[in-house]
């Protein structure tokens, strides 16, 4: 009873989501998540369609759910790299830093799925999907956790929109990952627990899109006037400089 | 066990983080635009400073107490020179958590950032917060003097070594020498 309460409740919020974000004109600002949404939206609906009517056919939904789960999780890294456009769009020095790490991050995670990957394990011959999915979710919050250390160590301000959106999917993915990694190890103790908190954690994302995209913000305006930026040699160079002195410094009190 | 945990961490590692970038989504920083000036504003007594410093963690004013005789002056005096030195350590802390702050504020908006050049400074800067937090923590244990007394321990023995060797070095020419036909 809960949890179809919870369902019902996610797809109320999830058009409400879509709504507001018409209202405030934010589906232009933000093209890619609101297609991600509408896209979670008709899959939702879809699902419920195939396992109330047609509840015989188990491999119909079966079909249904891994197709379009893995639509949704291209559709969802696309939401980052929106994300990463527009968050870094004003500071290019971020943005160069970003795609250097998340492209080191990516060749070493290319460079041992091929060392590691037997083609005749049964990851392949049985399809495991939920395996797939996991490191597919573990590849998703390793950019994020990127995004979040270089958007903190930079003061990078997101504001009340892209923020939100930000946090929401981080906070889905995670537990995403925390689920598909610790709960199918242990799905018999952690099922009926986690049938519940699943969709909980689901619905508070969605209440929390919906709190962040009520309205738009102002971020964009407050960006554009930015000062000039400084040449980077000299920046560094002069950073370099008062490190160097202040290591001298605490070197003095150790000196004999 | 490790799978899960490689897996679990990274996404509880993201939780704790996304609860600081809530904290800061919506504040502006603004990028100074003289940052080297700033920079340079901020110690303007570079050499006093290090005369100063070199006061605080000296030895001469401990042994003037030493020699006094009394136990309470001792004790006041090392109380008194742990919280100089303790406040010194930790404003060259924050000072340094400033620079790279403002050199932060600066550099992400530097089309001609270097990512290598970025990444040793923030390494720099890593190293230099450890080394200012061992220090509190010896200081805190072992009083302001103890890092000093250890470095000139070391050097007193190296030095000792050094010249255990020199001495040494004649007597092994003489004894290789004599080796040979020796027996």
């Amino acid at each position: 009873m809960l949890i179809s309460a919870l369902c019902w409740f996610g797809l109320f919020l999830e058009a409400a989501v879509l709504v507001c974000g018409r209202r405030a004109h934010l589906i232009s600002r933000f093209p890619i998540f609101y297609s991600y949404l509408f896209f979670v939206l008709v899959q939702d609906v879809a699902r419920l369609v195939a396992l109330k009517w047609y509840p015989q056919h188990h491999e119909l939904y079966a079909n249904l759910y891994w197709t379009t789960q893995f639509v949704s999780l291209a559709l969802g890294s696309a939401v980052l790299v929106e994300i990463y456009r527009l968050g870094l769009r004003e500071f290019p020095g971020t943005a160069k830093m970003a795609r250097n790490i998340l492209g080191a991050a990516f060749i070493g995670i290319y460079i041992k799925a091929i060392l590691t990957i037997q083609p005749d394990s049964p990851y392949w011959i049985s399809g495991a999907f939920v395996k797939l999915e996991r490191d597919l979710r573990a590849v998703q919050s390793l950019a994020i956790l990127i995004l979040i250390i270089l958007f903190l160590w930079y003061a990078i301000p997101l504001g009340r929109n892209l923020g939100g959106i930000f946090l929401g999917y981080s906070l889905f993915v995670s537990m995403s990952v925390i689920q598909l990694s610790i709960v199918s190890h242990y799905w018999h103790k952690a099922e009926p627990m986690w049938a519940i908190v699943q969709p909980g954690v689901y619905v508070a994302t969605l209440g929390f899109w919906a709190f962040a995209l009520w309205a738009a913000d102002d971020i964009s305006e407050k960006s554009r006037n930015k000062k000039a930026a400084v040449d980077y040699e000299t920046l560094a160079n002069s950073t370099g400089t008062l490190l160097d002195d202040a290591r001298e410094r605490l070197g003095s009190t150790v000196r004999p | 066990m490790t799978e899960i945990l490689v897996f679990a961490g990274i996404p509880i590692l993201v939780l704790v983080l996304l609860s600081l970038l809530g904290a800061t989504w919506n504040i502006e920083e603004d990028a100074s635009e003289d940052a080297e000036e700033g920079f340079r504003q901020r110690w303007p007594s570079d050499r006093e400073t290090a005369v100063c410093i070199r006061r605080i963690f000296s030895p001469q004013d401990r042994e003037f107490v030493e020699r006094q005789g009394s136990d309470r002056l001792r004790q006041i005096y090392r109380a008194e020179r742990t919280r100089v030195a303790l406040y010194w350590v930790r404003r060259t802390s924050r000072e340094i958590g400033q620079i790279m702050r403002d050199h932060r504020m600066a550099s992400r908006g530097s089309a001609n950032l270097q990512v290598g050049r970025e990444l040793g400074l923030a390494l720099r800067w890593l190293e230099f917060r450890l080394i200012c937090g061992m220090l509190i923590v010896l200081i805190r244990l072992f009083g302001p003097h103890a890092l000093k007394d250890l470095a000139t321990q070391a050097l007193e023995v190296s030095k000792s070594i050094g010249r255990v060797l020199v001495d040494s070095a004649p007597a092994n020419r003489i004894a290789a020498a004599g080796t040979p036909g020796g027996a």
